[in-house]
């Protein structure tokens, strides 16, 4: 298992697997998108790159709070997250992962891959594929 | 192994596309040795790199064709069979390359009756001098160049040039290439000549450092450099091919988007205003302005890269067809941004099947009509004021304005009376009308329910635009009008509660502040419209389109025109042009139906690009009437239906009405009146059931025609009629609906202003 980029919304951790992540950039210059869909927060500028901003906290349909980070994923169409905090990579192999519990929403459900069980802490892994939404 | 797959898919591809062209020259003369020599090279390259890779049954095929082309190489004659099985050769690889492009698997050639033709062929094929000379003289093609870049040995000033050239040239140029040759004689000569020009090279150059030869040298140099043009010139591609590589156009976009960042960067640095930074900003500016340049112009491909296949179209066209055709290129050397390319090939492709399918003549009636047996199509190219001409014409039958009137109104596409009155020139336009096809009947090669309305559309698409104009008996001409590049983007920055978004120029038509007394802001029955000289336009305003909150603080409105309507559109302030770099939307955002793009300021703000035509299609600005707009606008009046007090529902000229308000309608003296901006007008059709006047303007004054409601605005054409109240008729959607005349109807009522 590839090692996990983690980083946190509402208190919650959550993780992509570490490759996957570009870049991530502290308080970004965020472009509104009028009549933007959820979860759409707008659009960054990152090098003469125009990259799509989704805010996690509505995907996963938390209330938002005052996310300020944003997690580049090097994608074949590159997105953004919008996140609370960034964290730190993990190292996850020799843990247990489990499914979501089923007590979760099912909008937040429907995003995670698998819950990590770490020593110290439980990782929610989102599936990407899920979680980004498709146009 | 990906890696080398994809290697192999280009080069095949490259290759297949440069033996196209010989195959058909081939075709047309069969002792072209030369062209015969580079398929040879181009299937020897392809079933050896096939061999490497495990692909048997692409080997399989190579080979057959290399026999066959073997045995012409060793004189056989070049027959149309060979011809036809070499070209389904060229094809069979091409799918395979095609399919190779996104697996790593061969797949099933389905090939093998072609292999088997092919040796069967090949075994026919009898050379025409005795097979045993063969072998005695195996390159016919290559001895000649070799003999005359050998031939300067004796002439060229042998010492001088062995001094100044490396030490290490201990022997004269022309005496490396030998060996070279000597080394694979037979199977591939012609790689080789490139070696030649490169060898003999530094013979020109050379001279320039030592001063001393310098005065000798022109005199000497000259002797030597004359016979070599004639190896460069005879493989003139392949040397060029030499000085270009393979690079990603993913790499090439980021390139590009790094130098726009550059621009951006260089713009901030400069606006800093640091004292120090004077003369290095200076040089910094200048580099970063031409390196933007230079990494977009290698967006930049000749039209060849298209052009290069019409010739196999046009002759399996052509013979699909029965008909003899012949295609000449002129310009395929102009530059178009690669994207663009991409984007005129269907449309080119499009007209070239309808001049072959419809435009040509078969040989006999063109004999018949006194033409050469054999229909010409010609495609030129050139720059012409920021734009890319692309012409494709033909000498064929033209388009017989009559048959394509009527089919225009069989279609409904144009009332018998608006088709009666427009010129030939007009007329034909028709045929970019959606929905229009000359075709009798669908046929294999045009006409497959998409008519040349794609081909408009898909050129606007783009920026650009299509013209068409034909003679009976004469020919066709389609002129395609293509920008220069779709990167960059004249816009309009336009200012929206704080916020910047570009408007492409092409779309603006003018910026009109209402406080200039130019154009007035008015309802239509609750809808804003911008009259301007004499015009009713729709008008929304960029808040209520982008549903940001807030009222367009100024009044200033951009008519922007789209959809071959116009329409006014409030913002805040227009702030200033600029030129754009495109990037597309990602994901999600391109969800947002008004947004057609984004880019990067000049101050690293994003701003999005605003969808013209997507605003258009919100707000009902459609073109359900274009067809006579685009064929001329003059022609359409402009017609405000309405119904009066008794349910008739009738139509007023839309120049003659001035305002559509409510009104409270009063007797006064035995006559209706209403009060109009503290006006008494007389009223004219009052029957107590009406709350809306159209307030028209008549010679002597002013009158108001009592309304209950509007049904909407048409462009029809009116049939003039002298009624007693009547202007004329107007045919809407199918209903004959009678057109009021405002100063009749004053005169007829006795209703004086």
């Amino acid at each position: 298992m590839s090692s996990l980029a983690t980083f946190s919304v509402n208190g919650t951790r959550f993780a992509v697997p570490a490759e996957l992540v570009q870049e991530v950039v502290l308080d970004p210059q965020i472009s509104p998108v009028p009549r933007a869909p959820q979860p759409l927060a707008g659009l960054v500028n990152l090098r003469g790159r125009i990259v799509a901003v989704l805010s996690l906290p509505q995907r996963l349909g938390f209330e938002a709070g005052d996310p300020n980070v944003i997690v580049v994923l090097d994608l074949s169409d590159p997105v953004a997250l919008l996140v609370d905090r960034y964290h730190d990579v993990v190292d996850p192999s020799g843990c247990p992962a489990s499914p979501p519990p089923p007590t979760l929403a099912e909008q937040t459900a429907e995003c995670i891959k698998q819950v990590w069980q770490l020593a110290d802490e439980l990782v929610c892994e989102l599936d990407l594929d899920r979680a980004i939404p498709r146009t | 192994m990906r890696d080398i797959i994809d290697e192999f898919v280009a080069e095949t591809r490259e290759g297949l596309e440069a033996i196209e062209a010989d195959l058909l020259a081939l075709e047309a003369d069969g002792s072209d040795e030369a062209a015969i020599n580079r398929l040879f090279r181009v299937v020897h390259t392809i079933k050896g790199t096939a061999g490497m890779l495990g692909f048997d049954g692409l080997v399989k095929v190579a080979h057959a064709g290399e026999t066959l082309m073997s045995r012409v190489r060793d004189g056989a004659a070049f027959t149309p069979r060979a011809a036809e099985l070499l070209l389904a050769t060229h094809d069979v690889i091409e799918t395979a390359a095609e399919h190779l492009a996104t697996s790593d698997n061969e797949p099933d050639l389905q090939a093998d009756q072609l292999v088997v033709d092919l040796l069967a062929e090949a075994d026919s094929a009898q050379p025409a001098g005795a097979v045993a000379e063969a072998p005695s003289a195996p390159e016919p093609a290559a001895a000649p160049a070799i003999a005359e870049s050998v031939a300067p040995e004796p002439v060229a000033p042998e010492p001088v040039v062995a001094e100044i050239v490396e030490p290490t040239a201990e022997s004269s140029p022309v005496e490396k290439i030998v060996p070279a040759q000597e080394s694979e004689p037979v199977e591939a000569p012609a790689p080789e000549a490139p070696v030649v020009v490169e060898a003999s090279a530094p013979v020109t150059p050379a001279p320039a450092p030592a001063p001393a030869p310098v005065a000798e040298a022109p005199k000497a140099a000259p002797a030597p450099v004359a016979p070599a043009p004639a190896t460069p010139k005879a493989d003139a591609h392949k040397v060029e091919a030499d000085t270009s590589i393979r690079v990603s156009t993913r790499l090439l976009d980021r390139l590009m988007d790094l130098a726009g960042e550059l621009v951006v960067a260089r713009n901030q640095v400069l606006a800093s205003g640091a004292a120090d930074l004077d003369a290095a900003g200076g040089v910094l500016s200048q580099v970063t302005s031409e390196l933007q340049e230079e990494v977009m112009r290698t967006r930049l491909q000749p039209l060849s890269t298209i052009w290069s296949k019409f010739p196999r179209t046009v002759r399996d066209l052509a013979r699909a067809c029965g008909k003899q055709v012949e295609l000449e290129m002129d310009g395929a050397e102009t530059l178009l941004d690669r994207s663009l390319i991409q984007a005129v090939r269907d449309p080119m492709t499009h007209a070239v099947r309808n001049s072959i399918d419809h435009g040509i003549e078969t040989p006999e009636a063109r004999v018949a009509a006194g033409k050469p047996e054999c229909g010409r199509i010609l495609f030129s190219a050139r720059h012409e004021g920021g734009h890319v001409i692309i012409e494709i014409g033909d000498d064929g039958a033209g388009i017989d304005p009559e048959k394509i009137r009527t089919k225009g109104i069989e279609r409904g596409l144009v009332t018998p009376e608006a088709a009666g009155r427009m010129t030939d020139a007009e007329v034909l336009q028709l045929i970019f009308a959606p929905g229009f096809s000359t075709a009798e009947k669908v046929s294999d090669v045009s006409g497959r329910g998409v008519g040349m309305d794609v081909v408009r559309t898909s050129l606007e698409d783009i920026g650009g635009s299509v013209e068409l104009d034909s003679k009976v008996g004469v020919g066709t001409l389609i002129r395609m009008v293509i920008p220069l590049t779709l990167a960059i983007l004249p816009v309009v920055l336009l200012r929206c509660a704080d916020r910047r978004y570009a408007l492409a120029r092409s779309h603006l038509v003018e910026v009109v502040e209402t406080s200039d007394g130019l154009g007035r802001i008015e309802e239509v029955a609750g809808a804003p419209v911008l009259r301007l000289r004499g015009e009713l336009l729709p008008l929304t305003s960029l808040h209520e389109r982008l549903s940001v909150p807030g009222e367009a603080a100024a009044q200033v409105i951009v008519v922007v025109r789209a959809n071959d309507r116009e329409y006014g559109l409030r913002v805040d302030e227009v702030d200033e042009l600029a030129e754009i770099v495109v990037k597309p939307l990602s994901g999600l955002a391109r969800k947002v139906p008004v947004f057609q793009g984004a880019t990067v300021l000049g101050d690293g703000d994003v701003a999005l690009i605003i969808d013209a035509n997507g605003i258009a299609d919100e707000i009902g600005v459609t073109s359900h009437t274009s067809v006579e707009q685009l064929v001329s606008a003059k022609h359409g009046d402009a017609v405000v239906l309405c119904q009066l007090g008794d349910g008739q529902v009738v139509g007023l000229m839309l120049d003659q009405v001035e305002r559509l308000v409510e009104a409270d309608m009063q007797r006064s003296s035995g006559q209706d009146v209403c009060l109009v901006d503290g006006e008494v007008i007389s009223v004219v059709c009052a029957s107590g059931e009406e709350s809306l006047v159209a307030v028209c303007e008549i010679p002597g004054g002013r009158i108001a025609v009592a309304l209950r409601e509007i049904r909407g605005m048409h462009d029809a054409t009116i049939e003039r009629l002298d009624g007693a109240r009547l202007a004329g008729r107007v045919l809407v959607d199918g209903q004959i609906i009678d057109v009021l005349d405002p100063a009749k109807l004053a005169a007829h009522e006795g209703a004086l202003s």
